[in-house]
């Protein structure tokens, strides 16, 4: 179970770093998009200020993930994101549904092995 | 502070719940002054899933500040809304400023509030629960 663990978070860790690193640093082009996805896409560019917050966020967990320091704040602190993650692919681009479904699951087993510490949050 | 903190989370918990209820029924009166505005409010809805997502979120979070049951758990979940609903008033539509702010702080001010129930998360050394 250990194992799994850490085999799952330094993998989730990776893509992560990955993503946000290729974004960073513009590595590759950008995918052309079509329909209700370009339209989404636009309209996340357009805020100004949500693709760099996301990628930040994905920054900072991916070093977490990988060094396993923090691991508590920041699983809590990527569920947002793999929930939208999931979701846009669900909904827009199904090609990306496997990527997309490891990271979620990834990210509920990774809650999952440390929730005796979330369990305090629950208390009504 | 046991009356302040009660007071923030009612008020909030009220305007949370009536922003819901207005995108429900459709209340909401167009706000749209601007071009990225716009382009934002329509690649929200081109998605699909998040308008009611973030509703049904903001509405199950205000009933939770409401009634004052599950706040702890409440103030996570609604962090990346507000964060959200801050940083787009105040790049797109600054008229609603004012309120953003005043839920933002608020959602900060309840989270220094139950402070004791989230200070164990941040411990660096993380230990395993399985062995």
């Amino acid at each position: 179970m250990r194992i799994a663990t850490i085999i799952i978070r330094s993998l989730i860790g990776l893509l992560l770093l990955f993503a946000s690193i290729s974004y960073f640093l513009h590595l590759f082009p950008e995918p052309p998009l079509t329909g209700n996805m370009k339209t989404f896409n636009e309209g996340l560019k357009a805020s100004g200020y949500l693709v760099t917050l996301v990628k930040i966020i994905e920054l900072i967990c991916g070093l977490s993930f990988v060094t396993g320091k923090f691991n508590k704040i920041t699983y809590i602190l990527l569920m947002p994101i793999s929930v939208n993650i999931i979701c846009t692919h669900i909904f827009l681009a199904p090609e990306g549904i496997p990527v997309a479904s490891f990271l979620f699951l990834g990210n509920i087993f990774l809650l999952y092995s440390k929730w005796d510490s979330y369990k305090g949050l629950f208390t009504a | 502070m046991k009356t302040a903190t009660f007071f923030i989370r009612t008020i909030i918990g009220i305007i949370l719940i009536s922003m819901s209820i207005a995108y429900f029924f459709n209340l909401v009166p167009e706000l749209e002054n601007t071009e990225n505005f716009k382009a934002f409010h329509v690649g929200l809805i081109s998605s699909v899933y998040l308008m009611p997502l973030i509703e049904i979120i903001i509405f199950l979070c205000g009933i939770s500040y409401l009634f004052g049951q599950y706040v702890v758990l409440s103030n996570i979940i609604i962090l990346p809304l507000t964060t959200n609903i801050l940083f787009i008033d105040f790049f797109l539509n600054q008229n609603g400023l004012p309120l953003a702010l005043f839920i933002f702080l608020g959602n900060l001010f309840l989270f220094y509030a139950h402070w004791k129930s989230y200070k164990h998360l941040f411990h660096r050394k993380s230990v395993m629960h399985f062995d």
